[in-house]
């Protein structure tokens, strides 16, 4: 019979200081494995008795892979919370984008209203009512015609308004006096526009 | 659309008349064209300040009808007031609107 006895010096830690003993049995065709406990598994080893200090080896020894799975397994779902927290927190980042804005703009929202005016100056006759938007905020008050992009801005509604109607003789008279030919496509829609609810007195 | 920014009143008109050689006329209001070959294409107008409390900045409601009237988006037209929109970047966009047929 020959045996050969070799120290355990790598993990797993429960075998780490003890000795590994290979009795080999040729005749036999077979060999024999006798695990020695290390120093500190030694009190164990003769508290519990060999048969039952091997089986709890053994069960620890078996018990590493599976734990090991089971750690793969909840590093991965670990991972995935991670990723979905991030997209959360983003959609949250967004989210909270668009309530700010909501908010800025639900604050700030101007009373708007529609009016109408009937003069314009004593050069100019008002041929049909003409439509206008005041939109009224705490800082100003903007009047507008928006079908020809006029607009206009005062302190109150009455200075708006005025300065409005300047801005829509201004632009009337600048339109009638320009050729045709000088006037890109929507400055000749305002003239036209312009030519049907105003014109010049006398 | 984004968010609109602070634009100062001063600097909208120096940005306007420097970049996109718009000669704004000072009357109640300040109004400028925008030409392209001696053609009137698109009108602005710049309002004075009238004080409130946004002083010399263009309220939101002011600054989008401006940027509307030069037909703009408002990253466009930081864009251009923030200084990497050229005033020939400009005129191609408006001469590409031109030749959809909507300037």
């Amino acid at each position: 019979m020959n045996t050969k006895q070799s120290r355990i010096e790598k993990e797993p830690s429960y075998f780490k200081g003890g000795s590994i003993q290979i009795m080999g049995l040729p005749t036999r065709g077979h060999a024999r494995l006798v695990l020695y406990p290390s120093a500190e598994h030694a009190q164990l080893y003769g508290a519990m008795g060999y048969q039952d200090w091997m089986q709890e080896i053994y069960s620890k020894f078996r018990r590493g892979p599976e734990y090991g799975e089971e750690l793969n397994e909840l590093k991965d779902r670990v991972d995935e919370l991670a990723s979905g927290l991030e997209s959360v927190r983003e959609e949250l980042s967004s989210c909270k984008e668009c309530i700010d804005r909501l908010y800025e703009e639900f604050t700030e929202r101007p009373i708007i209203k529609e009016t109408i005016i009937f003069d314009i100056d004593e050069d100019l006759e008002v041929i049909t009512p003409l439509p206008i938007v005041i939109e009224e905020s705490d800082d100003e008050v903007v009047a507008s015609f928006p079908e020809i992009e006029v607009f206009a801005v005062g302190v109150g509604e009455a200075e708006a308004i005025n300065n409005l109607k300047i801005q829509i003789k201004e632009l009337y008279l600048e339109l009638v006096a320009t050729p045709q030919g000088q006037l890109g496509k929507i400055p000749r829609t305002w003239r036209r526009i312009l030519e049907k609810v105003i014109r010049k007195v006398g | 659309m984004g968010k609109l920014s602070n634009y100062k009143t001063k600097r909208v008109i120096g940005c306007l008349t420097n970049k996109l050689n718009i000669a704004f006329r000072s009357g109640n209001e300040q109004t400028g064209w925008f030409e392209v070959e001696g053609q009137k294409i698109l009108r602005v107008t710049v309002p004075k300040e009238h004080g409130g409390s946004s002083g010399s900045s263009l309220s939101k409601r002011v600054a989008r009808k401006v940027i509307n009237s030069l037909r703009l988006t408002n990253e466009e037209f930081d864009s251009l007031y923030e200084c990497p929109m050229s005033g020939t970047d400009f005129r191609k966009k408006v001469d590409n609107l031109i030749k959809s047929g909507k300037l």
